[in-house]
């Protein structure tokens, strides 16, 4: 088998909740030494979030924790107690990367900035996952992910047009921000390799949001901005959107760009009159009559169900998809065929499946190797094999409570 | 003098519309050379997407395009003729990456399958970027941003928590496609590092889909082991600790009760009447009456602005966040101090002012720079290869560059 793409990069992360240490699990997934240093007094605030199986709330026993962090190691350590600081320390000395996904000032409190990582480790990499980044004026204000969705404007993005926004389905940035920090990551290693030099990468998450929601963000002389909710319609196209199919809560997404393809359309619903009637013969007349042409689709939509109505349609060349619910994704056949579940027996949790990496490199696949780590599973592990600890220098730690 | 991250990668860039060329901007912004390949006559179709300098629709004055092209080069291609190929495979001795986004099998029906390229550039990394994926059942199927979402399971919740019987509404902005180019971008990355330690190309295979469902579908994993398929978006749920929105003087704000209760909120609202009321001590009265929360808060928040209630609520330690506008982003402080937007001249629109890196890395700095004019590079990249100006006028004129 080929050697996995991080194998031998070493990663200790100091990060917690969601954005920092799913950045690390991509490096984990392909291969990389990931060290969660947690400690039992301070648990990840996604060891203590549901859901957890059978609602106990253990902190070996939440879904959300356990997806974030398979393949990776877990260490407890008391930062404030002499030896568990030590051991922190070591741990700099041996990594390649650390990583911090804290509120600014944090590392700071501990002794462990970046100028004193370096005095450690020289060539070390320090990446920072904050929410609004390291500096500015309103860098120390403590938030969430889902802070970033209003700060951003992201909310703004998601709704009808004169109604309450709605929200998105998940802490938007937590999720796409770990894709950004982990590529600049990577182009950090690869520029320590070439020339041996360290550096501090400094991600704010509210700058990633505004990265990927970009057109309305760009000034030139004369520039509008457009700040309407348009619910599901989109400007170069009609029929755009989401029509009620039959059954309970059962949907299906067309989209309709060209001329070409409204023919395929009229064809595929048997409505063949359909594409001689002007008022929808161009994209700008389906878009001056798009409540009557949404209606008259809705009518046809709601005599099949939605996979008959995506079958119909995508036969006939026609962008047409389920609004598939998690039970329908679980379930969604071209997911299955390309194998995009991973699932791990987890000693808490049991059977435990989720999407995995989707990127696929042809000879160096990603992989879950281990399930989640219980929290300080590897304790003894990291101490003895890594660190090269002797057993009386770790009974020792351990007896000054060092690993709590 | 610091050089940029992906420096000396030289990408050949054959996609258009938005996935495609946001990967390679983010590459190209990273500082890896990329050559972009469009279509002789109109090139990328985002050209033709608004917003438009003074609303005129022109191919060298779309803003689309131009944020999502800055700092390649463009040259003119038609990679379906037979000279058009073999121009192609002379780019090809000194390229690292391929990017496509064709329908899946077109790049083996023009000839230039992972093989056959492979054959010729052994570490070749050729990155296809499809909606569905190169295999599987849907691999043929259409698709755009809303299909995408549709079925990746991230729509399905989104919709007021008060009527689970609405239709869903698709996440704004074709993320999409926004996230397929993000993770393409992540793919190329792990895929260079691969290449440099064994010399080994690759071929990767990104889907839309798979790229959607994994980063947003997030409930997934509590469907395997608590058969949990939900209906409604737990974010916005009113009454909930975190992070919903509710009107105030000049738009929205985005309240967070958080987790612990919310004992502060009368101070904000000058109510120091009901500090000691369930409602604000007790995160389950509040949960259980959100309404009654909510109208208590309504009218001191609609006699405030967005900016003045954050900064009393963050002074009494409560995370409240404005919802702010795009106008309002551009102006904004915190962006403005840590030098976000940055600017480059065009030569049509003039000076263009976009959302830089999101990212600072203190010994490899991101680029700043314009979009291409259609073929702008043509002389000089073919010119490189060693083609005359006659050979080029000649080309030009079967519309083959």
């Amino acid at each position: 088998m080929d050697k996995k793409v991080f194998e031998g990069i070493k990663v200790l992360d100091f990060g917690w909740v969601i954005a920092g240490p799913l950045t690390l699990k991509y490096l984990a997934d392909y291969g990389a030494t990931v060290i969660c240093l947690e400690s039992t007094q301070h648990p990840d605030l996604l060891r203590t979030s549901a859901p957890f199986k059978e609602n106990i709330p253990e902190v070996d026993n939440s879904g959300y924790f356990a997806y974030l962090a398979g393949n990776k190691y877990s260490i407890t350590v008391d930062l404030k107690q002499c030896r568990g600081f030590e051991i922190a320390k070591k741990l700099v000395a041996w990594a390649d990367v650390v990583a911090d996904s804290h509120r600014p000032g944090v590392l700071e409190s501990w002794g462990l900035d970046y100028e004193a990582l370096k005095k450690i480790n020289p060539s070390v990499i320090l990446i920072r996952n904050s929410n609004q980044g390291q500096t500015g004026p309103a860098a120390q204000q403590p938030g969430l992910g889902n802070h970033i969705n209003g700060l951003a404007g992201i909310v703004n993005m998601v709704g009808w047009p004169h109604q309450e926004p709605i929200s998105m389905q998940v802490a938007y940035s937590d999720y796409v921000v770990p894709h950004f920090a982990a590529a600049v990551l990577i182009g950090a290693l690869d520029y320590r390799r070439k020339t041996g030099k360290g550096q501090m990468l400094d991600i704010s998450q509210l700058e990633v949001g505004l990265n990927l929601f970009s057109p309305n963000l760009i000034k030139y002389p004369g520039s509008k901005v457009d700040e309407s909710l348009k619910g599901n319609s989109c400007d170069y196209a009609a029929p755009h959107g989401i029509f009620r199919c039959k059954g309970n809560d059962r949907w299906c997404a067309i989209s309709v760009f060209t001329d070409e393809e409204w023919h395929d359309f009229c064809m595929a619903i048997g409505q063949p009159d359909l594409i001689k009637d002007a008022k929808f013969a161009t994209v700008i007349n389906r878009k001056n009559h798009e409540n009557q042409l949404n209606e008259l689709i809705e009518k046809w939509t709601s005599q099949y169900e939605p996979e008959e109505v995506m079958r119909l349609l995508q036969q006939a060349g026609v962008a047409a998809g389920i609004v598939e619910n998690t039970k329908d994704l679980n379930e969604d056949t071209q997911l299955k065929e390309r194998e995009c579940f991973w699932t791990g027996e987890h000693p808490k949790l049991g059977r435990f499946s989720y999407l995995g990496q989707p990127s696929r490199l042809s000879k160096t696949p990603a992989m879950l190797y281990r399930n989640a780590p219980c929290l300080g599973e590897h304790t003894e592990y990291v101490c003895r094999e890594l660190l090269g600890m002797s057993q009386d220098e770790f009974d020792a730690c351990l007896m000054e409570g060092a690993f709590i | 003098m610091s050089e940029p991250a992906f420096n000396g990668g030289v990408v050949l860039d054959c996609t258009e519309g938005i996935a495609g060329p946001y990967c390679t901007k983010l590459l190209a912004d990273s500082g890896a050379s990329v050559i972009k390949i469009e279509k002789p006559g109109d090139g990328d179709i985002t050209r033709k997407m608004g917003p438009f300098l003074n609303d005129k629709p022109d191919i060298e004055k779309s803003g689309t395009f131009f944020y999502l092209n800055t700092n390649k080069r463009s040259i003119t291609l038609n990679l379906e003729s037979e000279s058009g190929k073999s121009i192609f495979i002379k780019l090809l001795h000194n390229t690292n990456i391929i990017i496509e986004n064709f329908t899946p099998g077109k790049m083996a029906a023009i000839g230039l399958s992972y093989e056959t390229l492979t054959k010729i550039r052994p570490q070749i990394i050729l990155t296809s970027i499809s909606g569905f994926g190169q295999t599987g059942p849907y691999r043929d199927y259409q698709t755009s941003s809303l299909v995408t979402f549709g079925l990746s399971g991230a729509m399905f919740t989104s919709r007021p928590a008060t009527d689970t019987s609405t239709r869903p509404v698709v996440e704004g902005g074709r993320q999409a496609e926004y996230i397929t180019g993000l993770l393409s971008f992540i793919a190329i990355a792990a895929a260079m590092i691969n290449t440099k330690d064994t010399g080994k190309g690759t071929w990767i295979d990104m889907s839309a889909l798979e790229c959607v469902a994994s980063a947003l579908g997030a409930n997934i994993d509590e469907y395997s082991y608590l058969g949990l398929s939900r209906k409604t978006n737990p974010f916005a749920i009113h009454g909930y600790p975190i992070g919903y929105s509710v009107p105030c003087k000049d738009g929205w704000i985005s309240l967070t009760p958080g987790l612990g209760g919310a004992p502060n909120i009368p101070l904000l609202i000058e109510k120091p009447e009901l500090l000691d009321d369930p409602l604000f001590t007790k995160p389950a009265q509040r949960m259980a009456d959100p309404k009654k929360f909510d109208d208590t808060l309504a009218p001191w928040l609609r006699e405030h602005d967005k900016w003045e209630i954050t900064r009393l609520a963050q002074e009494l330690k409560m995370a409240f966040t404005p919802v702010l506008t795009p106008g309002e982003l551009l102006d904004d402080e915190q962006l403005k101090a840590r030098e976000f937007f940055v600017e480059a001249q065009h030569p049509v629109m003039g000076s263009v002012t976009y959302p830089g890196a999101p990212f600072k890395m203190s010994a490899t700095p991101p680029r700043i720079g314009k979009a291409p004019l259609l073929g702008e590079d043509n002389e000089s990249i073919y010119g490189g290869l060693g083609m005359s100006q006659k050979e080029l006028v000649a080309l030009k004129k079967q519309g083959i560059i």
